[in-house]
């Protein structure tokens, strides 16, 4: 575990605990949705991740290790910690995005030359090279957010945590958004994000987290936790709708009972492309007809 | 505000090396305050314009614009000098002498001529840009700091003051004059807490990046060039020899 936490708690002044005792792994190298309703107090949690705030009681690991909370510990933390607020406003500040992506380097008293590199390397990362000299409040939502990404990147964190990422986007700026976290993921890089979007936590994590009044009440890959029909009333969350079509058509017989759910769009579509007759000849190896499709789906 | 700074980003030569245009303006600057401004500051005056205009194309519209409202104080400064009141014989009268209207005329050149060379730089330079130059020449960074975050934030009050004023227009706020007023209030009421709450939020932001209470930026290498200040020197150098020879020859009158 990269990072853990354990019995989290934390009171904001006025008294309202926002977190109760909260446990909490994180697997390195792993993709983790932590889902919940609005107003729960994910980002608190993530608050806690970066040792932004400090827990009332309770400890956070660091590749099991509890961690300190001097100055110099803080700083190694939050470079091996990135942190993604959900408003890329609060993030951004200086004129155009080449000259906020150098910041983070900067602060890490790295010389000039490797500065460059870094953030030249964040900007291609997030695909966003043609947008250096754009002052940043002439940019769009997505790609104030790939901005703010980029500029958390060019820190090298070990792990990227970031604030229900996908909030305010359009689709296309969603599908760009993944695809680099993606990339990231692939090179090795631990993604933490938080959610609301159980479709989104389902289609793409590792592992899900789901989190209802200050604790973690489930964890564990999506297709153990977001079938829990219990413990998705319990967090007043719905099923993922692909799991709900999936098991509609395993119901009719249409997909194979130890057959996997599907798990996102794509997949769906490759599941009922199976499905589906190929030209005149009717497909019989799932035992179904195009009639029978047709029940299911008008 | 937003004018101003769309243009700096979008022009041609948004992209040079911001002491290309601080040599050229700032030299046009030190010769309209130097020189007479006949013909000192009228040939300032058309330099700096052309150069903004033809040289860098910010379009003609918006430069006119942005100079409006240094002209229109220029004009009413410049009303005050060319008129005077006479208390002498009966009730005061308003009069107007030439000397008064001399003086207006040559002050109002050299602040025109002025205005040009500061606007020469400033829309052609992003703030940006304009606060690596603070920093190179080493102006202490508790203010270069201070001016970028009041730059940056001046720009998100405006958009968050714009977004209130959509809400509160959308919602009849203001159709008439003492509604409007009432509006305008509760506006400028709320912006301050928002824009302090978004102001902590951007701290824990750059507490993320490792913030150590210094906003050091890095802006993407552009040189000098060479020949640009090679050009503004020969210009100002042809404006100084005019103006010097206008002078030993004595062609004009008007003169400080």
């Amino acid at each position: 575990m990269i990072l853990a936490a354990r019995g989290l708690r934390y009171a904001y002044s006025g008294g309202l605990e926002a977190l109760k005792g909260l446990d909490l792994d994180v697997p390195r190298g792993g993709r983790l949705a932590i889902l919940g309703p609005n107003g729960a107090g994910k980002t608190t949690l993530l608050l806690h991740l970066n040792g932004t705030l400090r827990p009332s009681a309770g400890e956070l690991l660091r590749d099991g290790k509890p961690v300190a909370w001097d100055r110099r510990t803080l700083t190694r933390w939050r470079t091996m910690v990135g942190l993604v607020l959900q408003d890329p406003d609060d993030q951004l500040f200086a004129g155009n995005v080449y000259q906020d992506v150098s910041f983070g380097p900067l602060n890490l008293g790295l010389a000039e030359d490797e500065v460059r590199q870094r953030v030249d390397e964040s900007l291609a990362a997030m695909r966003i090279n043609d947008l250096a000299e754009r002052p940043v409040h002439m940019l769009s939502g997505g790609q104030k957010k790939r901005a703010a990404i980029a500029g958390v990147l060019a820190m090298r964190p070990e792990v990227l945590v970031l604030d229900e990422p996908t909030a305010g986007l359009d689709s296309h700026g969603v599908s760009h958004l993944l695809a680099a976290l993606e990339r990231l993921s692939d090179n090795g890089t631990t993604i933490v994000y938080t959610t609301h979007d159980v479709d989104l936590a389902c289609a793409w994590s590792d592992t899900v987290a789901i989190f209802h009044s200050g604790v973690v009440i489930g964890t564990g890959t999506a297709r153990d936790v977001l079938t829990d029909g219990d413990l998705l009333r319990r967090a007043h969350l719905q099923p993922p709708l692909v799991f709900d079509i999936g098991l509609a058509l395993k119901e009719l017989g249409l997909l194979a009972d130890g057959a996997p759910l599907p798990r996102s769009r794509a997949e769906m579509l490759v599941s009922l492309g199976q499905l589906m007759p190929q030209g005149a000849s009717q497909d019989t190896q799932v035992g179904c007809s195009e009639a029978k499709l047709r029940a299911v789906f008008d | 505000m937003h004018l101003i700074d769309r243009v700096a980003h979008t022009n041609r030569w948004s992209g040079r090396n911001p002491r290309d245009k601080l040599l050229l303006g700032g030299g046009l600057l030190i010769l309209s305050v130097v020189l007479p401004p006949v013909p000192g500051a009228v040939l300032v005056l058309i330099a700096a314009v052309t150069a903004t205009v033809a040289g860098a194309r910010v379009p003609a519209g918006d430069y006119f614009r942005v100079l409006m409202l240094p002209v229109a104080f220029m004009v009413s400064g410049a009303a005050v000098l060319a008129l005077s009141v006479r208390l002498d014989g009966g009730g005061p009268a308003i009069a107007f002498s030439a000397d008064g209207a001399t003086t207006a005329l040559t002050v109002s050149l050299r602040a025109l001529a002025a205005t040009a060379s500061l606007l020469l730089i400033i829309l052609t330079t992003p703030v940006s840009e304009f606060l690596g130059l603070l920093r190179k020449i080493r102006l202490p960074a508790a203010i270069v700091d201070v001016t970028l975050l009041v730059y940056r934030f001046t720009m998100l009050t405006a958009e968050v003051a714009e977004q209130a004023r959509i809400s509160q227009a959308s919602r009849m706020g203001y159709t008439g004059f003492r509604r409007s007023l009432r509006s305008a209030g509760l506006l400028a009421a709320s912006l301050l807490p928002r824009v302090l709450d978004k102001a902590s939020r951007m701290e824990t932001g750059l507490a993320a990046r490792a913030y150590d209470g210094d906003l050091r930026v890095l802006s993407s290498p552009v040189a000098p060039s060479q020949g640009f200040a090679m050009a503004s020197l020969a210009l100002q150098g042809a404006i100084l020899g005019i103006s010097l020879f206008w002078l030993a020859y004595g062609i004009g009158g008007v003169g400080v």
